[in-house]
């Protein structure tokens, strides 16, 4: 991808992301951080479709997203992209087991049992199929959201800060399912972070710095990611 | 505390826009009630005609022992008592006064003796006292020597006008024409007694002395002289107390109803922002004394915004009560603080009680709900809803069990009204419940039906429960309250016109635009060629008896037994016997005292007569008809005005020829109007404006409160949704498949709603319904029954989906990020 996203108009205009360019290889675990404000949402809501850029193009695999509509791009959000969010954003009134299906039923497919028992068992939540998210802990309902983004096998996954609300030992936990589900599944995860220790679970790390790419990590360990970090002001 | 809650309430107008809409819609009816309670309550009944006694000496007007019942029929007194109570040291003089209803020309007049003139005082401006029957003193301007139809309990005959007398105080509400005592007295119909006897003091009057002299006869002094000057009026005043009262605390119990659930639902929308300040250490007590300022002060601001409208509506409704003919045509409003102070302290006082049981549980909200994501919704019941919903239901099953067994319309009435309010407590507290069952019942016809909408909609039903019993609620109480007082209503009126219909059998009815008819009219019918057989009907009442100890008993008098085509249902009997002492009674009655034929029963007459009757008769139609069918015999002497209501005419010749007929005995009784029996009973339906007009200002006073429930409910619900909704377009829902959920949500709430509703509505009226005419069909107009559940429905789907529709608008990733 490679584009340019501006919020407001004219003299006020914010510059999110500056001629940002950038290629994720399938069955890769990618991390983006960043200081506050350097972009790193806005990076992840252009990539995933969420969100349109003023100019450039996002490409997935061989589609050009700034050329769908809004319900296409909705459907191909729902086919062929997963998302993790911060807060784990399960729906209150769903069993664990509905969550997770949720993608494939929205999508007008009749959701497998077997399936949706396989990717719980995954990611070792097979026994609590029938709890309401309120009933499980956080990092049982992230979890629950990890394989809710897995059910339909999207060809990438967005995670945005899927650790920021969770201890570090349910934190490390989900980190090495991620990195697990990538490893055995060949599953491409996007991870925005801004913890260097949750970064270091990526195969590479981009840095973003005021809405530009400000150099990239490959296999980074913590403490490198943390010093590279420190450079860019955070 | 105080500060705070000054500070989060003006930060939060958004929130409270529902509650601070339904406690100003609160303030202004209760403003308007209560001015007309007030007013009833200060109302006395005008001194025109009496002004000139210091007392006014009448028969007892109540009866009754522990219950003082006003009586229906005025209680004379016996004319001797005059001079004994002239006898009495301290007075001038004692004169007895007759009120005879009459036409004079074309004026509705009310005619006395002469003698009585003095009680105002009248006095002769020009021309002399009436010296013979032909001759009549005008107690308003007229001409010398003009002959006029004079038209009372007689014949109408030709008078001349000998005087014209001009009162000395203002007499409004009659026109009084003097005729000679013995001409007045003959007229009346009642001789040795007269309907009241004015004392006039002289120097050294003690009104203990006139009591003691009185006897058994009340004295009126001050103020209470009215009462015998008009007591009707007085009847009318303890008609519109309890209506009053009732309109009044029935808006009152919608208005706590309503109100509590619009503050409840505003503090459970905000359960985030009080965990949060819990969590900054904030204790129980004070989240609850904030959230206690907080409605207090919505409340005063509210409920005093409602007290000018309330006012302006106040007046409006008195004179809709007076045009109406609900109200007494002297009703005059008096209001002060007083009614704006009960308005305003029962707002505040409704708001604080509303807020005590949802302020509770907000403050026992843990901090860490600040922290967790997933919303946990609240068990399903807990034991407060548990122990409410029992409470209401245990209050609504003996109601319930007193309406389906007894068959009496007057006691089915008021309880399938008290049933259906105990019904609606019950839901409220239950609904939870009925959520559950209904989103178990239907999850797998809707999922089949609606894979992606239908699923959501259920599955959201079967959790968030409460949620979705908040929003049935409104639905329910306006469908189940309008739906019984109005169908209630409308079952009554239609049991009643129906057993009219079937029992007025003949071609003719004469009524008159006047008084009434005199009873000579019944004879000249009678000799009419082409009449087979007439009777005469009218209503009377009876005073606290046949089994009915605290109020007065409908009737009618029934002139020239069986005939006129008139069929009352009589079972048992035959009404040929009726005359002398006899009595028909209406089959409850009869029952109530075990009423046989041949029997006698102890009778109380409508001015308080106590007396045996035989019974003749027992009749079916007694809700058209009245508990009992007075012989004339009985009933003679005994009512305020001895004319005719109406004449019910069975003709062997065309009808209409015979109408002819009847109508030329317009010059011996002006005003007379000959129709078919079919006008008679419109008449009647027509008359009963209690039904007619307060029914539907009361269910759209009932609507208009519950509209606001359900707006502001469903309104507040779907806005807390839009994170839920963005994240179900980020999981990848369309927006197409986002409404359609919401749609479906709709349906379920709009359905769950109405249908309780419905079933209450059925509930209470099955029984009334059986007690009216033995079957198990309430009337409930299709117009109508459509008109109400329609707007309600409608009202649920354009709240419910309006604010989805927004929601929408904005993009996901941004709705996301907002808290609710």
């Amino acid at each position: 991808m490679d584009v340019r996203k501006v919020y407001g108009r004219d003299d006020r205009a914010v510059v999110a992301l500056d001629s940002v360019s950038a290629a994720l290889s399938l069955g890769s675990f990618t991390a983006i951080m960043g200081p506050s404000g350097s972009g790193k949402s806005t990076f992840l809501n252009v990539a995933a479709g969420l969100d349109r850029p003023t100019s450039g193009s996002v490409v997935l695999g061989d589609t050009s997203l700034e050329q769908l509509s809004e319900r296409q791009l909705t459907i191909l959000r729902r086919e062929r992209v997963g998302f993790i969010f911060q807060a784990f954003n399960l729906l209150p009134s769903l069993t664990v087991a509905q969550n997770i299906a949720l993608p494939l039923r929205l999508g007008g497919h009749r959701p497998r049992r077997l399936a949706v028992r396989e990717i719980a068992a995954r990611v070792g939540l097979e026994n609590r199929l029938r709890d309401r998210p309120a009933q499980l802990s956080g990092g049982q309902q992230q979890r629950v959201a990890i394989a809710r983004a897995l059910i339909t096998r999207p060809e990438v996954v967005f995670a945005d800060e899927p650790t920021g609300a969770l201890d570090t030992r349910t934190g490390h936990e989900v980190l090495s399912l991620l990195r697990e589900v990538v490893n055995q599944d060949r599953h491409t995860v996007v991870m925005v972070t801004h913890d260097p220790v949750a970064a270091a679970y990526a195969d590479r790390v981009m840095l973003l710095a005021d809405g530009r790419v400000a150099g990239t990590l490959d296999a980074p360990s913590a403490d490198e990611v943390a010093r590279r970090l420190a450079h860019l002001g955070a | 505390m105080l500060r705070l809650a000054a500070v989060s309430a003006r930060g939060r107008l958004g929130t409270f826009t529902g509650a601070l809409i339904a406690l100003f819609a609160a303030a202004v009816l209760s403003m308007a009630w209560g001015m007309q309670l007030e007013s009833i309550l200060r109302t006395h009944s005008p001194i025109e005609r009496y002004a000139g006694p210091v007392a006014v000496v009448t028969g007892q007007q109540e009866a009754g022992g522990s219950h003082r019942v006003l009586l229906g029929e005025r209680a004379r007194v016996s004319a001797g008592l005059a001079a004994r109570l002239a006898a009495v040291p301290g007075v001038q003089a004692a004169i007895g006064d007759v009120s005879v209803p009459a036409l004079l020309g074309d004026r509705t007049v009310v005619a006395h003796g002469w003698s009585s003139a003095a009680l105002t005082p009248y006095v002769l401006t020009a021309g002399r006292p009436p010296a013979g029957p032909g001759e009549v003193v005008a107690g308003y301007p007229a001409a010398l020597g003009t002959r006029l139809l004079l038209a009372a309990t007689e014949p109408a005959r030709t008078v001349t006008v000998v005087g014209v007398a001009r009162p000395r105080h203002p007499v409004s509400a009659q026109a009084a024409i003097f005729l000679t005592d013995a001409e007045a007295t003959r007229l009346a119909g009642h001789p040795g007694l007269v309907d009241a006897i004015g004392v006039l003091a002289a120097p050294g009057f003690d009104v203990s002395r006139l009591r003691a002299a009185a006897g058994g006869a009340q004295v009126l002094t001050g103020n209470a002289r009215g009462a015998g000057e008009y007591p009707e009026l007085a009847r009318a005043r303890t008609v519109l107390i309890p209506v009053t009262a009732a309109f009044g605390g029935l808006a009152m119990f919608i208005a706590l109803f309503v109100v509590a659930s619009t503050l409840g639902l505003s503090i459970q929308q905000r359960e985030r922002e009080i965990a949060l300040m819990r969590a900054v250490a904030a204790t129980p007590g004070q989240i609850r004394s904030m959230i206690a300022w907080e409605a207090a002060i919505v409340a005063l601001a509210g409920s005093a915004a409602g007290i000018w409208p309330g006012i302006v509506l106040g007046r409006a409704l008195a004179d809709a009560l007076v045009r109406h003919g609900i109200a007494p045509p002297n009703y005059a409003l008096h209001y002060d603080w007083l009614s704006a102070a009960a308005a305003i302290g029962g707002g505040v006082a409704a708001a604080l009680l509303a807020v005590l049981a949802a302020g509770r549980r907000a403050a026992r909200v843990p901090p860490t709900l600040a922290l967790t994501d997933a919303t946990a919704e609240p068990r399903l019941l807990g034991p407060g809803r548990v122990i409410g919903g029992l409470i209401a239901l245990a209050g609504a099953v003996p109601l319930f069990a007193v309406s389906a067994t007894t068959t009496d319309p007057q006691t089915a009435a008021p309880t399938s009204e008290i049933d259906a309010i105990f019904l609606v407590v019950a839901a409220a507290f239950l609904g939870p419940v009925a959520a559950y069952a209904v989103a178990r019942l239907l999850a797998p016809a809707l999922t089949a039906l609606s894979p992606v909408g239908g699923f959501l909609a259920c599955a959201n039903l079967g959790a968030a429960t409460r949620r979705f019993s908040s929003a049935t609620t409104p639905l329910v109480l306006s469908v189940a309250l309008s739906g019984t007082i109005f169908f209630g209503s409308t079952t009554i009126e239609h049991a009643t016109s129906q057993q009219q219909r079937t029992a007025l059998t003949g071609q003719l009815a004469i009524t008159s635009a006047g008084p009434g008819l005199p009873g000579t009219a019944l004879a000249d019918a009678r000799a009419t060629p082409g009449v087979r057989s007439a009777v005469a009907l009218t209503s009377t009442t009876l005073g606290p008896c046949l089994g009915v100890p605290n109020n007065i008993v409908s009737a009618q008098i029934l002139t020239g037994g069986p005939g006129g085509g008139l069929d009352v249902g009589v079972i048992a009997g035959s009404l040929s016997g009726l005359h002398g002492d006899a009595i028909a009674l209406g089959r409850h009655r009869a029952d109530a005292v075990h009423a046989r034929i041949g029997g006698r029963v102890a009778v109380t007459l409508g001015d308080g007569t106590q007396t045996q009757a035989t019974v003749v008769a027992i009749y079916t139609r007694d809700l058209a008809f009245g508990d009992a069918l007075l012989a004339p015999e009985l009933a003679s002497g005994h009512q305020t005005t001895p004319l005719l209501n109406e004449i019910l005419i069975q003709t062997d010749q065309p009808a209409t020829g015979v109408a002819g007929r009847l109508r030329a005995l317009g010059h011996r009784y002006p005003g007379l109007q000959v129709g078919d029996s079919a006008s008679l009973v419109t008449a009647n339906a027509a008359n009963d404006e209690l039904n007619n007009w307060l029914g539907p200002f009361f269910v759209a006073m009932i609507f208009t409160f519950t509209s606001i429930a359900v707006l502001n409910t469903l309104i507040m619900i779907a806005l807390r949704r839009r994170r839920e909704l963005a994240l179900l377009r980020l999981t990848g829902a369309t927006a197409g498949q986002v409404r359609a959920m919401a749609r479906w949500e709709a349906t379920l709430i709009i359905v769950i709603g109405l249908g309780i509703g419905l079933a209450i509505t059925a509930t209470a009226l099955l029984p009334l319904s059986h007690a009216l005419t033995g079957g198990l069909r309430p009337y409930a107009p299709a117009g109508w029954l459509a008109a109400i559940l329609g707007s309600s429905a409608l009202l649920a789907l354009v709240a419910l989906s309006v604010p989805t529709r927004r929601a929408l608008r904005t993009r996901p990733v941004e709705a996301i990020g907002t808290r609710e």
